[in-house]
């Protein structure tokens, strides 16, 4: 096995909320990503993916922890040694009409990437436009035309094209196809999974539909209430999945083949609030398993088999 | 092309119509702006002046053409000034947060809160107010609305995801300020700015009009309404057309920045379901019911700021209105207000108002020519060498409370007031009798009713330094109530700032006062001093300073004016440190001015003319003296080629030593000098001397004049403070001259040594009137003329409403209610 | 807000302060001119150099620029905020003296201009487009394209001269005098906060939330005074409080014209004669307002906008 391209180790954030009260957004999460591997990360709303995913990004800095890019600790940097390094980890935004500036047209916006980094002209530019929107195989003749009059799905290649254009190593994305149609969501996915087999990029897909991120995913990292609950490969996570939050997932999950009569068993309660995190494990106060250990005590992560980590009392 | 855009098109072509008239002046103005002929001012529109004359015989036409430059220029620079500075802060502000943000943002509060009308005059004050100083100013102030808007754009777009994209992507924070965020502020802040630019016109006009912006020398629509106002009712063009073109130019800059914002931001006129659909009958019985509840808004507020205003007025004594006709007798008096205490030792003002108004009198008192006569001492003795004077107090005077005025009590009020202003001693007052009379040592003789006065020097003019309102005869021991004096009114009540309640002195010695009670109405402009004489809502008034005002009331025999040439004599001096040390050149220029037509017509008779340094009115043998330079423009033309000042290389102007004749002149703002200047400037260079004028404030001049900076400088001096020219002689001593020009002269020099140590008085006369003919033959300074007072009243009320020559006497014993 | 959120303004408006007093001494300070010559220059003789160089020394004239102003703050504490050179009288109370005339005035203004200005609007916004919103738009056009001191003269001009309804001047500080000074400066207003009404209800109306309304039934006058007017209200707040705020600083061309005693008349002439006590005691007190209506806008916004104020847990 390769070592891992890039490494988070006990990211913690918290945010100061106005009244006074701390968010905590993050708790001592830790992944691996590997090269060329697609990395899932499922959990509910409000579970901290989107701000573990700008920690990684490095859009926020985590307020403990660390972050690794091929081995190298990369937590530290600032200014313009921070933005020199961007061009290893690029990122896809869930929103691709917010992720777009309204009034740059598609060639500009695709290059913009380049701009900071090779001073080309236009007529170049233009060029390597073109070259990316071909990749993401989206029609040339798109170069003149501006982001918003392109459909959910064509933009969201163009959030593609654009985070290839520094030829990352690491390819992050937030929700991704959330804000798509199924139909959309699978041609993008294919768009995905074919361009990580041509370049070796490496993906943390971050998503709350547990099938989609199944389907595409090598490894799947389930999270809950900012903390990393279970960590399994993909193929194994109906059939090896312990953790009681990750098994009521499973439960939750409709699917075109299930029965029709079978019992719908939602997870019980509500989660907790970020700003007011149980003591012990986060998830005790929903866990039809819990014992007195898991309001007193955080649950340490265990290696239940090889590649297969829980955090939970019961192992 | 739809509905805004051709709004936008039209609006546009009319700004750039107007942008034309002001870039094309030249070929659309009729006239020379800056030509003046003194004959033809403050004609009507005609066929020769499209828009009439101003009051310096300029074409208006004309002038308001070459205005829209300067008027619309200093607009638009400064509205993209504000632009600049407040959409870059904001942007800045807005993007980089934290400690920068907040630095520029408690500084953008602190400049809202400044009063931009502070800021502009202290700048006026710095650089000498012109358009600059107006425009800097203003945007001082102004750019913090900008600021705000410019930083509330950016805060909505800031944490946009295309911003997060970006920063991902590796650009730099500049660039995403440069590309987004500034594109993103960049068409709100320019459709504000455009519909800022006609209220920043009005702002710029406004200070214009308060002499705080563009001044005389720039041709500007706000400073021409300024200059039209005095000329609102018998020469309405004057404000009419430049008005009209403010007004006109405004519209169009504001309907342009409609139209764009409705073309960049089209939500109001897109006919959305929203505002189209209210049905009519909702709508008018939504209508009708705000119509009442505004009503009843309005109502309630009128009755609540009725009742507050009410308790919170004092009460005043019998309240303005006609007099006359009624068993007691009231005198409504309005007059300008120079201080709100009326105690003589606070300021010079309060000393002046006190006897202006009649409550305070003197043991001496000026006459028509300002001679001191007895008044409350009626018999007085001098040592011989003028230090000891044995003064007696009239018998039977009272102060107005019954107190009788004894030596002692006069001493008291003497000893007070040198010792209230006398920081040494603890005093607080600012009046300074120090300056007129080194502190004497007085004592008191109450049985034979003498007061023995021992001055430090010899003191010739005693009786004339004791006329000075400083001091009038106050009762000491009433005096930390109220000011208690002999005049024939005393005071009920003061309202600083609106006026004084006043009745009768019951206890006058010089015969009953006229009137019951008086009402002093305090009127800070002399328009509305005229319109309130007009309307009867008061009976008396001094010195109206408006000329179309003077004119409608001296037409008008309903109203008696008793005019006084003073004792202020408006002059420019001349540097002889500099081309004005040619003889020929100061007799050219005397010559070339038009003093009567200047005075009656310029300054609309705020001046009477004359030709030596002390007035006529005075009694100083101005009679006896001959002007060698009257008035000939050729004759002046003439002496100049005579002495070979003449124009050699055809640009206009004449030379002098080989150089371009341009004289310095200075003038401030005050009694008309300015216009003065100003037509004198004209005129000389009718006749090939250029001159710089500049226009600026008192201290501003002043320091240039001290420092010797000038050809010509303007003053307007009182000649006789104490009834004795001496001091004011004593500019042209060559000892003290260098602030008044350098004159020196071996023959004035031995008149004035002379003068210091005479004490007779017809050897002082022969002296000063020789000292006068010799400043008048050696055209040492132009004299504009004598500044009047006057006093108006309403024939069917009032009698005997005469002003006095010298100005430390309004409401005199004279004054009484028409038969 | 909570008490540190208020501590925290207090002391923004202090430092406010302090920076706006701090500026003003150093432009009185620089600018070029003589407080004392002026003094004197009334009476029109000056006395000679030694004289006036004798009443700069009493008058601490002459010390660092950092001496007078620490002198001046020192005072201002123990309540002493100086003694006005051209009046001779202490600064406090002349201010003080001028401070109701002020109030009255602004708050009438005010009021006549709102009740001016929001009809306008209103019926401007609600019939937009038609031909009454072209007059009204037109008439507001008039009022913010003319300088407000030709209204003002023309206004006494006309109504106190030539139709006698009101006094031109009278002794008397009662509801009268008020009239003519507040309606030109509610005119002057008027025309600028029409427009601001307009614009404000036309952005509510285009909400969805009052199609919504409409939808459900709703008459349009409740529509329009139970929902749109109160949303529309919050941003021109925070107008009223500038012009509040500028108002009470003194409105000087009006109180000239109309010889009414308030403050910016006051100001006008300190300045003119280079009266440092008073022009600093007019300063912190246009600052003063200006923070205190500011504060008491935000104070509004927060009470009236639910969207502002804290939540609960979530």
């Amino acid at each position: 096995m390769s070592e891992c391209i890039l490494e988070g180790r006990g990211l913690t954030r918290r945010y100061r909320r106005p009244d006074g009260r701390t968010l905590t957004a993050c708790r001592r999460v830790g992944l691996q990503l590997f090269p060329g591997e697609t990395l899932g990360v499922v959990g509910e709303s409000g579970c901290g993916k989107s701000t573990l995913v700008r920690m990684l990004a490095q859009l926020e800095r985590p307020d403990e922890g660390e972050l690794l890019f091929q081995g190298e600790t990369i937590t530290g940097l600032r200014g313009e040694a921070l933005r020199r390094h961007r061009p290893h980890v690029q990122m896809i935004f869930q929103d691709s009409a917010a992720a777009f500036f309204p009034r740059m047209r598609v060639w500009d916006a695709v290059t913009e990437p380049l701009r900071s980094f090779h001073p080309l002209s236009r007529a170049q530019r233009r060029e390597q436009a073109a070259r990316l929107l071909e990749r993401v195989e989206l029609p040339v003749d798109f170069l003149d035309r501006y982001p918003h009059s392109m459909s959910g799905g064509q933009r969201q290649r163009l959030g593609i094209a654009r985070a290839l254009a520094l030829e990352p190593e690491v390819l992050l994305c937030d929700e991704a196809t959330s804000a798509l149609d199924v139909s959309t969501q699978a041609q993008l996915v294919e768009l995905l999974v074919s361009l990580q087999k041509k370049q070796n990029l490496s993906i943390l897909f971050v998503c709350h539909d547990l099938a989609l991120v199944q389907s595409l995913s090598h490894r799947i990292t389930v999270m809950y209430l900012g903390t990393v609950v279970e960590s399994l490969p993909s193929a194994r996570l109906a059939a090896d999945a312990v953790h009681p939050y990750t098994q009521g997932l499973l439960e939750a999950v409709f699917s075109l083949h299930t029965p029709p009569g079978k019992a719908i068993a939602p997870l019980s309660g509500e989660a907790p609030s970020p700003t007011h995190r149980p003591l012990g494990c986060p998830f005790h106060t929903r866990c039809p398993r819990r014992m007195e250990r898991c309001s007193a005590e955080e649950p340490p992560t265990t290696v239940v088999a090889p590649g297969h980590t829980v955090a939970c009392h019961l192992y | 092309m739809n509905r805004a855009q051709k709004r936008f098109l039209i609006f546009s072509l009319l700004t750039l119509a107007i942008v034309l008239v002001a870039v094309l002046a030249p070929l659309i103005a009729t006239h020379n702006p800056r030509e003046a002929v003194l004959a033809n001012a403050v004609q009507p529109p005609g066929s020769e002046h499209w828009f009439g004359t101003d009051r310096m015989g300029r074409d208006l036409f004309s002038r308001v053409i070459y205005g829209a430059r300067a008027s619309i220029l200093s607009t638009l620079i400064l509205v993209a000034g504000i632009l600049a500075v407040g959409g870059a802060l904001g942007i800045v502000a807005g993007f980089a947060g934290g400690p920068v943000e907040a630095v520029i943002m408690r500084i953008a509060d602190m400049m809202v809160s400044f009063p931009g009308m502070a800021l502009a005059i202290a700048l006026a004050g710095l650089m000498g107010g012109s358009l600059t100083s107006a425009i800097l100013a203003i945007m001082a102030v102004s750019w913090t609305k900008y600021a705000r808007l410019a930083r509330s754009l950016v805060l909505k777009v800031k944490h946009q995801d295309y911003v997060l994209a970006a920063r991902v992507s590796g650009v730099r924070e500049w660039d995403i300020l440069l590309r987004y965020m500034l594109p993103s502020a960049l068409p709100t802040l320019v459709i504000t700015a455009a519909t800022d630019v006609g209220g920043m016109m009005l702002e710029l006009a406004g200070f214009s009009f308060l002499g705080l912006g563009a001044q005389s020398t720039s041709i500007e629509w706000g400073y021409m309404l300024n200059e039209g106002r005095a000329y609102m009712e018998s020469a309405p063009w004057l404000m009419v057309f430049p008005g009209l073109a403010i007004f006109l130019t405004v519209s169009v800059f504001n309907l342009l920045g409609d139209s764009l914002r409705d073309l960049l931001d089209p939500r109001e006129d897109d006919g959305l379901p929203g505002a189209k659909r209210m049905k009519r009958g909702k709508q008018m019985k939504g209508i009708k019911k705000m119509s009442l509840r505004t009503a009843a808004l309005l109502l309630t507020a009128a009755l609540a700021a009725g009742l507050l205003s009410g308790c919170g007025s004092q009460s005043a004594g019998s309240g303005a209105g006609p007099s006359g006709g009624t068993a007691a007798s009231h005198l409504n008096f309005g007059c300008y207000s120079y201080s709100d205490s009326l105690d003589p030792v606070v300021t010079v003002n309060s000393s002046w108002a006190a006897m202006r108004y009649g409550i305070t009198e003197c043991l001496f008192r000026f006459d028509r020519q300002v001679a001191a006569q007895p008044w409350l001492c009626d018999d007085y003795e001098a040592s011989d060498d003028y230090t000891t004077w044995t003064l007696h107090i009239r018998d039977g005077v009272q102060f107005s409370n019954g107190t009788p005025v004894t030596p002692s009590a006069v001493q008291a009020a003497f000893e007070r007031l040198y010792a209230e202003t006398d920081t040494a001693r603890g005093g607080a007052g600012n009046s300074n009798p120090e300056i007129y009379l080194p502190e004497p040592s007085f004592s008191a003789d109450d049985e034979a009713g003498v007061l023995t006065v021992i001055c430090q020097k010899p003191t010739s003019n005693l009786p004339g330094i004791l006329a000075y309102p400083y001091f009038g005869v106050i009762d000491v021991t009433v005096i930390d109530r109220q000011v208690v004096g002999t005049g024939p009114y005393q005071v009920d009540s003061m309202r600083p700032g609106v006026g004084v309640e006043m009745s009768r002195n019951p206890y006058y010695w010089n015969g009953p006062a006229p009137y019951d009670t008086v009402s002093i109405v305090f009127i800070k402009d002399s328009s509305t001093k005229a319109m309130a004489l007009q309307s009867g809502d008061v009976d008396l008034v001094e010195n109206i300073t408006t000329a179309s005002d003077l004119q409608k009331l001296e037409a008008d025999p309903a109203y008696y004016i008793s005019t006084a040439a003073g004792v202020r004599v408006g002059s420019s001096y001349m540097n002889f440190n500099g081309p004005l040390g040619s003889e020929a050149l100061r007799q050219a220029i005397l010559m070339a001015l038009d003093n009567d037509t200047m005075c009656e017509v310029t300054v609309a008779g705020m001046y009477t003319a004359g030709f030596s340094v002390l007035p006529s009115a005075l009694a100083y043998n101005y009679d006896q003296l001959t002007n060698p330079y009257p008035y000939d423009v050729e004759r002046a033309k003439a002496v100049l080629d005579a002495a070979g000042i003449v124009d050699t290389d055809g640009d206009g102007i004449r030379e002098l030593d080989g150089e371009n004749l341009n004289l310095v002149y200075l003038a401030y703002t005050s009694r008309n000098l300015n216009d003065f200047a100003e037509a004198i400037s004209l005129q000389l260079q009718e006749i090939g001397i250029g001159v710089t004028l500049t226009v600026s404030d008192y201290d501003t001049i002043t320091a240039l004049q001290n420092a010797g900076a000038f050809d010509l400088v303007t003053a307007n001096t009182t000649t006789v403070g104490t009834g004795d020219p001496q001091d004011f002689l004593g500019c042209w001593y060559s000892g003290n001259s260098q602030s008044y020009g350098y004159y020196s002269s071996p023959e004035y020099d031995a008149c004035y040594e002379a003068l210091e140590v005479a004490t007779d008085p017809d050897e002082r006369l022969a002296l000063i009137t020789r000292m006068q003919q010799i400043l008048i033959d050696d055209a040492a300074v132009i004299v504009h003329g004598y500044y009047n007072s006057r006093m108006f009243s309403r024939v069917d009320a009032v009698t005997g409403a005469e002003i006095a020559t010298i100005d430390y006497y309004w409401l005199t014993s004279d004054i009484a209610p028409a038969a | 807000m909570t008490k540190k959120r208020v501590l925290y303004r207090l002391l923004h408006i202090l430092l406010v302060v302090i920076g706006v007093s701090f500026l003003s001494f150093l432009l009185m300070y620089a600018a070029p001119g003589d407080p004392v010559r002026a003094m004197y220059a009334v009476s029109g003789s000056i006395p000679p150099e030694e004289v006036l160089e004798q009443t700069r020394e009493e008058m601490g004239l002459n010390d660092p620029f950092l001496v007078q102003y620490v002198r001046w703050a020192a005072g201002c504490l123990r309540g002493d905020f100086g003694t006005s050179y051209s009046q001779g009288l202490a600064v406090s109370g002349l201010l003080l003296e001028r401070v109701w005339p002020t109030v009255q005035l602004a708050l009438l203004s005010l009021v006549m201009m709102v009740a001016l200005a929001v009809p306008i609007g209103m019926f401007s916004a609600l019939r937009q487009n038609t031909r009454l919103d072209y007059l009204l738009r037109g008439i507001t056009f008039v009022g913010i394209s003319m300088p407000n001191f030709w209204v003002g003269l023309l206004l006494l001009y006309v109504v106190a001269m030539k139709l006698h309804l009101l006094p031109v001047v009278s002794t008397q500080m009662n509801f009268q005098r008020l009239i003519l000074p507040a309606l030109t400066l509610a005119l002057a207003m008027a025309g600028k906060y029409a427009r601001q009404v307009r614009a404000a209800l036309l952005e509510e109306l285009r909400q969805d939330y009052v199609a919504g309304a409409r939808a459900r039934g709703l008459s349009e006058g409740c529509i329009l005074w139970r929902h749109v007017l109160p949303n529309a209200v919050l941003p021109l707040l925070t107008i009223l409080g500038l012009s509040l705020g500028s108002l009470l600083g003194g409105t000087a061309v009006v109180e000239v014209i109309f010889s009414y005693p308030a403050l910016g008349s006051l100001a006008i002439d300190a300045i003119t004669s280079m009266d440092y006590p008073l022009i600093q005691g007019y300063v912190l007190w246009i600052a003063l307002i200006y923070m205190a209506v500011n504060l008491a806008v935000d104070l509004a916004y927060h009470r009236l906008d639910p969207r502002l104020r804290k939540e609960g847990p979530a």
